[in-house]
């Protein structure tokens, strides 16, 4: 069990860092921006999110597999490490970032965008002065949020990453090894684990959504 | 923010460093074997064997056979595969992706009726399913899992099939449909006698005759980096050397072999 | 381009439904931009500002272009950051996030940004709440704080838009005064944007019309409120019939005024004799006089001969626009509920006669003596 703690603590430590960067680049371009295809963009997002996770498996199985673009331009080989199954635990843990975060950033005020401008600041000082700052609740509970998704990430990553002990078998999977093989102990024990951090980060959540008293 | 920045990067080099278990050394790389779920508990012995023997150790990824197929399929480092039927190593042969030379079956897998301890159906043969006191029968999904075909074929040559039809759940694998007997979601499970040869409760061996034998192939995957330790272990595993270990745990041996 | 000329604007853009043309011509001054709300005076401030792209035109401060889209010449479009035009948002716009000194201090750059922005604090009275935050501050105090942030920026241009409206009288009358002192101080040209007629007058010089997404009229602020060039400068007032005229005396029955040659008698009020005033004939208290019929006390003073121009009929209204037949040959409005003079056969064209109650003649304001006010 100790062997999976550590994958999935690098599993869900990259796909954290990954739904950080990219769900708020993206958070903002899907709030801010205005281009042909945004729609669809938003839409295509959201997927991972309404999908059995076995689709987005396999899907993804197709996207970093053998003849995948992916595969054969950047030499890029994730099947069955963990570095793929972090890649599905962050797609299927980004839908649920990006909802927090785009709705946390067009909640801000495009007027104090402007009157940012009007005094002289640059874009993207504006953007680290003014739309982040006043968005950073929403963004770090989509985070968390997204996190845990990617915590308890199973079927995607069964496909990607396979159920290699040591290697690429996360706690998720060793709950549904147990169970299946008839050590309700461990399945237990790795349940309330998986349960408590789940609790814990939808609690955190919570607090970041409730508006401060300032 | 500057430390949110620095805790970043901290990170990156966390992320570019690779996993863990048995780590392969140059001299000795270690075999990824892909596997049926149902050989959950015969494999780490019998790979546990195989390393001492020959000091090649293996790492296992357990899954249902089609996915592990689709897996091959899309270019899964994997070395060797152990399915739970023959078709889709064939399917895997016919598209060039394993080695033909390499293909055979390993192994005749048995289907048995299982319940758990102090059910009390008491069940004698098949047909005693019929009885009413028998509630909800677990199988594999037939048209997915080779066992749950079985125990369809079983079920329809005595026909039954269509009576029991309210009565049967169809669960993911044959694990699965245990996990029901077991927990008592289901009164009786069909299941491989792999699974239940160590577990007590009540066991009824279907009698062969009733389907076509569960022929269990593996072959060894084209394009390995590691395809002599492969090939070793395929060796192995159909050979003299493993029979007990097989037996042991319920399997038959195949007469024949397309060695 | 005029010597004074501080900030020139010449844009255009149409939305749908809607065309927005404006031209300005700012000295340092402080111009009201005054009309009905929808008229475009925001999206000229915007526009001023670097917040919206005009589809053509030019904006000059200083000689410096920042905006040019026109013909073949080079295409100019300097963004906010680049233009130092500072904005007083008609919400304050204070960063909720941060302290009265942190929002004053955020368009300041240098070593010494806090002790500056201390300063500004200070000369705006406001160092004793520095560290507090927008939201602890009353709707006064943060007016302060935005403006005293806008300039502690360094702008060589203000805008302005509705920036006193929520604030009650006395509050408003003070940063008023304030602002007007600034300006002076600092030299600028102010553009201040607002649809009160009351706050034109307290603040501005000059007042720009707008209304529909022109500029209507420009001039003095006297000059154009007694002689607004068009009918909807004068609606865009909401005075219609408003005239100068002279104060001859105050006698028992009213006040009487010389109206360009004609004798009008007011509501009675105490003035001097010779002041000039602004005065309002209500078009409620404008009757039609029907010529066969004996006249009622209503009709008896203030009689004109005018010609109908033209009649509007409404829910609840009728409205009649004429036009005096004598001197001063001016427009007026009457208002009447609709049922009114259905058999008189108001018509365009029609010669009627009209008589005013002097309870319908009130005097607003007194006027400067006579003509040539600013230039326009």
């Amino acid at each position: 069990m100790l062997a999976a703690l550590l994958v999935s603590l690098k599993v869900v430590g990259v796909a954290t860092l990954v739904i950080a960067v990219f769900g708020t680049l993206l958070a903002l371009l899907l709030a801010r921006g205005r281009f042909p295809g945004r729609t669809l963009l938003e839409l295509l997002l959201t997927l991972p999110l309404v999908l059995p996770p076995t689709v987005v498996g396999f899907f993804l199985l197709y996207l970093l597999g053998r003849g995948s673009p992916l595969r054969e331009w950047l030499g890029l080989d994730l099947l069955f490490t963990w570095q793929g199954a972090a890649v599905a635990a962050s797609l299927v843990g980004l839908p649920l970032m990006l909802q927090s975060a785009r709705a946390a950033i067009a909640a801000v005020d495009p007027e104090l965008e402007d009157a940012a401008r009007t005094l002289g600041r640059s874009e993207p000082e504006v953007l680290l002065r003014v739309t982040l700052p006043l968005a950073h609740r929403g963004i770090l509970a989509g985070l968390f949020l997204g996190t845990a998704r990617a915590l308890g990430e199973f079927g995607a990553t069964l496909m990607v990453a396979g159920n290699i002990p040591g290697r690429t078998r996360t706690l998720p999977m060793v709950v549904y090894d147990a169970a299946l093989s008839g050590d309700l102990a461990t399945a237990a024990q790795v349940s309330l684990l998986l349960s408590g951090i789940a609790f814990l980060a939808l609690a955190i959540t919570r607090r970041l959504e409730q508006p401060s008293r300032r | 923010m500057r430390r949110g920045l620095a805790l970043l990067l901290l990170l990156v080099p966390l992320a570019a460093c690779s996993g863990g278990g048995p780590e392969a050394t140059p001299q000795q790389p270690v075999v990824l074997v892909s596997a049926a779920a149902n050989l959950a508990d015969v494999l780490p012995p019998l790979l546990e064997s195989f390393r001492q023997r020959t000091g090649i150790p293996a790492q296992v990824n357990y899954g249902n056979t089609a996915q592990l197929a689709a897996q091959i399929e899309r270019g899964a480092p994997v070395d060797l595969f152990l399915a739970a039927d023959r078709q889709h190593v064939e399917q895997l042969a016919r598209k060039g992706l394993v080695l033909a030379d390499t293909l055979c079956v390993y192994a005749r897998g048995k289907l048995v009726l299982w319940a758990r301890p102090g059910s009390g159906l008491g069940l004698r043969s098949l047909e005693d399913l019929a009885s009413p006191r028998v509630g909800r029968i677990a199988i594999a999904n037939p048209d997915q899992a080779p066992y749950g075909a079985a125990a369809r074929q079983a079920l329809q040559r005595l026909g039954l099939w269509e009576a029991l039809q309210p009565r049967i759940v169809i669960a993911e694998n044959i694990q699965q449909a245990l996990q029901y007997a077991r927990s008592g979601n289901v009164d009786v499970a069909f299941t491989a006698l792999s699974l239940v040869i160590d577990e007590d409760g009540e066991r009824l061996e279907v009698p062969s005759r009733l389907y076509d034998p569960i022929e269990q192939a593996l072959a060894v995957v084209k394009g390995s980096p590691r395809e002599a330790a492969a090939r070793r272990l395929a060796d192995f595993l159909v050979g003299p050397e493993s029979a007990a270990a097989w037996q042991r745990y319920g399997y038959e041996r195949a007469g024949e072999g397309g060695r | 381009m005029k010597m004074d000329e501080r900030l020139y604007v010449e844009i255009e853009k149409r939305y749908p439904g809607f065309h927005l043309q404006v031209r300005l011509s700012l000295r340092t001054e402080v111009m009201v931009l005054y009309g009905p709300s929808g008229a475009g005076k925001t999206q000229t401030l915007r526009a001023i500002a670097g917040l919206m792209r005009p589809d053509r035109g030019e904006i000059r401060l200083d000689g410096r272009p920042l905006f040019r889209c026109q013909g073949t010449r080079a295409t100019v479009n300097v963004p906010p950051q680049g233009r130092r035009i500072g904005y007083v948002f008609q919400g304050y716009a204070l960063f909720p996030h941060l302290t009265a000194l942190e929002n004053v201090a955020f368009g300041i750059r240098g070593r010494h940004r806090r002790e500056e922005a201390l300063s500004w604090l200070r000369r705006m009275r406001l160092e004793h709440v520095a560290h507090l935050y927008p939201s602890q501050l009353s709707g006064g105090q943060q007016q302060r704080v935005a403006i005293a942030r806008t300039l502690a920026a360094g702008p060589a241009a203000l805008l302005l838009d509705e920036p006193f409206s929520a604030l009650d009288l006395d509050a408003k009358r003070r940063l008023q005064e304030e602002l007007r002192q600034l300006q002076r101080e600092l030299s600028l040209p102010v553009l201040y944007v607002t649809h009160s007629l009351e706050d034109a007058f307290a603040v501005g010089e000059r007042i720009a019309v707008i209304t529909e997404g022109r500029v209507q009229q420009v001039g003095a602020l006297a000059e154009v409120v007694a002689r607004p060039a068009n009918r909807r400068v004068a609606s865009v007032f909401g005075l219609p019939n408003v005239i100068r005229a002279r104060v001859r005396c105050l006698s028992p029955e009213g006040l009487l005024l010389d109206w360009d040659g004609r004798e009008l008698l007011a509501a009675p009020r105490s003035l001097p004799a010779g002041a000039w005033v602004f005065a309002h004939i209500r078009p409620e208290e404008v009757r039609f006089i029907y010529p066969d019929r004996p006249l009622s006390a209503a009709v008896r003073h203030n009689r004109l001969r005018v010609q109908v121009l033209e009649q509007r009929l409404g829910p609840d209204f009728r409205l009649v626009r004429v036009l005096t037949q004598e001197p001063p040959w001016a427009e007026l409005e009457v208002r009447s509920p609709p049922s009114t003079y259905m058999d008189l056969g108001i018509a365009p064209g029609s010669q009627l006669e009209v008589a005013v109650r002097p309870a319908g003649i009130v005097v607003l304001e007194t006027a400067e003596e006579a003509a040539e006010e600013g230039g326009g």
